[in-house]
């Protein structure tokens, strides 16, 4: 009876998040088809521990994050750094939003996964400093860096992202 | 500026396509944890079940008749280097041993407190490694029977493999001749910047449990094996700076404290180890120091005659002497066969040895006398010109004692095949890892040969 209730409750939860996680494992990993199994194998976590979970929505979400994490770590090639501060070569900057989100994709590609968290968590989902630190296990302190970092660098990677993540912050001088 | 974000985000993922969620991932995922959690519990208990296995049928020591009937007792004619995979004491019991040997040969960088027994009765070799290094024949004692090891303040049974410990808070000098009291030495104080002092010497009964004798030395440093028990167990002869202190049991206070009652000045000499008691328990050896001008080592001149004093006034017995002993680092008797012919051990110089004057520095004590290449087992003979070498240590064995019993006796065997015991854990563990590496590695290259053998097969096709 009780594993029937449970089994119900976890389809709604599925019908409820699973285009919303999906789109969160997909701005994790800039892939398809690895968010899909990602979004199965935290599935599958939440399924076994469904009866004890206060929040299910935000377990998801975490353990989106560790296993995008795990598998970042895990990943044989990553793409090249470009540490000498030349941005490689492109076609001009973008003439619509087409390239813009081209130009986005990619430069994401190039942050670290808890980058990508604190982005996808504050800019996508809407969610404030204080949710994101606790759905991704962190202290807001390192929310505010992390923002700041990941725009920094996407302005770095893409100075035509400009628009979207606004200029750098002026040095303050006395 | 970042609501620009948001919506280019957006646009990123909003057209991505919900995840196929199989209708069946809730059950499927649940199964799976069941199966998973039952084959680990299945695993642990497998390895629980293997390690009581392994645990309870673990190879204890071999018990070993105190009298080995294989073949009759007696100092080996031979002896070899026991290898590394030698078993322990502890492990395999040898029975009571006819010898107690250390040196270069015996350690190694890896076992470097190892020392090795041989049998009474057969060629088995045994290890013994105490947590600290022992020099065989003076920190480390074999009793006049073979049956015990006295080694850092434990008595090793060598007939059942156990050990325990020796009663008494010190460091072995003797054994009594029957083995039954032990002459010790309170462990040393020091004094910056290099002074060692010995509290006292006890005499510790093994039947009683508690120390017969107790005999403060003052200020002064007794080395390891210089001390004598008398035959009847009932006096002892220490060496104490240069002079032999002589007590006795009878005299001790009820709580076992005693001084001298007779000292004999040694003038440069040395009291000869355990055996320097006379069989009549009214005399005792001493040793005279002096130098050989056509020694067999010329760079080491030292030479020791025997004597023997009157414990009643210390004068000389009267009779022939004893042959010199030209080129030695020290002499320990091992005891008598008559009033005029003593077993001793005896130290060969090797060409590192130096001849240091008597001092009794820790650094250049008498006990340790670096450099001592070789041990030989000689017989004393009054009268006789020469000593006459029983047993010669082979290379590399630089530390000898033997069972006084057998030693007196002259009971010797012919020496046979060695027997170094079971393997021991290591050896098998590893042997273990290697088959399965090799095995491992086989198995690849087969995989590897077949693998190309289609590969082969299909090209031509």
């Amino acid at each position: 009876m009780d594993e029937d209730r449970a089994r119900a409750g976890f389809a709604e939860f599925v019908r409820a998040e699973n285009a919303a996680s999906t789109r969160f494992a997909y701005l994790l990993t800039g892939d398809r088809h690895h968010a899909e199994d990602l979004v199965q194998v935290a599935l599958a976590r939440v399924a076994i521990r469904w009866e004890r979970l206060d929040d299910p929505g935000a377990y998801l979400r975490r353990v989106l994050y560790t296993q995008a994490a795990s598998w970042w770590r895990r990943r044989r090639a990553r793409p090249p750094e470009q540490l000498d501060g030349f941005v490689p070569e492109r076609p001009a900057g973008p003439e619509d939003d087409t390239d813009l989100r081209v130009v986005l994709r990619a430069a994401l590609a190039r942050l670290t996964v808890r980058q990508r968290a604190v982005l996808v968590l504050r800019y996508y989902e809407d969610r404030t400093e204080a949710e994101t630190a606790e759905l991704l296990g962190c202290r807001v302190g390192t929310v505010k860096s992390q923002t700041r970092h990941a725009l920094g660098r996407l302005r770095a990677l893409a100075p035509e992202l400009a628009e979207l993540v606004g200029p750098a912050p002026q040095e303050v001088t006395r | 500026m970042t609501s620009r974000l948001s919506e280019a985000l957006h646009g990123l993922a909003d057209g991505v396509p919900a995840a196929a969620v199989p209708d069946e991932l809730f059950d499927r995922a649940r199964a799976r944890r069941r199966h998973r959690r039952a084959a680990t519990a299945g695993m642990l208990a497998v390895l629980v079940l293997l390690l009581g296995a392994g645990y309870a049928l673990r190879p204890g020591p071999v018990r070993w008749p105190a009298t080995a009937d294989s073949t009759a007792p007696g100092l080996p004619t031979r002896l070899v280097d026991p290898p590394l995979r030698t078993a322990t004491v502890g492990r395999s019991a040898p029975g009571a041993a006819a010898m107690l040997f250390g040196g270069p040969a015996v350690r190694d960088d890896w076992k470097e407190n190892r020392m090795a027994v041989v049998a009474a009765d057969t060629d088995r070799y045994r290890a013994l490694a105490p947590a600290q290094r022992q020099i065989a024949g003076f920190e480390a004692l074999l009793s006049p029977d073979g049956r015990y090891v006295w080694a850092g303040g434990l008595l090793y049974d060598l007939t059942s493999g156990r050990s325990a410990p020796a009663g008494m808070d010190g460091y072995p000098l003797a054994f009594a001749p029957d083995g039954k009291r032990l002459a010790y030495a309170e462990h040393d104080t020091f004094t910056p910047p290099n002074t060692y002092a010995t509290p006292y010497v006890g005499l510790y009964d093994r039947d009683r449990h508690t120390d017969v004798l107790r005999m403060r030395v003052g200020s002064a440093w007794v080395a390891p094996g210089q001390a004598a028990v008398s035959p009847d167990g009932g006096e002892l002869a220490v060496q104490v700076r240069d002079e032999v202190w002589l007590t006795r049991v009878v005299d001790a206070e009820p709580d076992g404290t005693v001084g001298p009652y007779r000292k004999l000045p040694l003038h440069g000499g040395r009291l000869p180890g355990a055996g320097s008691w006379l069989p009549d328990g009214r005399s005792v050896a001493t040793l005279t120091r002096s130098t050989c001008t056509d020694c067999p080592v010329p760079s080491y001149p030292r030479t020791w005659r025997l004597e023997t004093r009157t414990v009643a006034d210390g004068t000389l017995v009267p009779g022939p002497a004893f042959p010199d002993l030209r080129s030695t680092t020290y002499v320990h008797l091992v005891g008598w066969r008559s009033a005029d012919e003593a077993v001793a051990l005896v130290g060969v110089p090797g060409p590192a040895a130096v001849d240091y004057p008597e001092t009794h520095d820790i650094a250049t004590s008498p006990y340790q006398e670096h450099g001592t290449a070789s041990v030989q087992l000689m017989l004393l003979r009054r009268g006789a010109t020469s000593p006459e070498v029983l047993f010669r240590t082979p290379a590399g064995v630089t530390e000898l004692t033997v069972a006084a019993s057998l030693a007196i006796d002259g009971t010797v065997r012919e020496s046979g095949r060695p027997d170094f015991g079971p393997p021991p854990m290591w050896l098998v563990a590893a042997g273990a890892i290697l088959t399965a590496i090799a095995g491992a590695a086989i198995q690849s290259v087969v995989a590897y040969l077949r693998r190309n053998r289609r590969r082969g097969v299909s090209g031509r096709k």
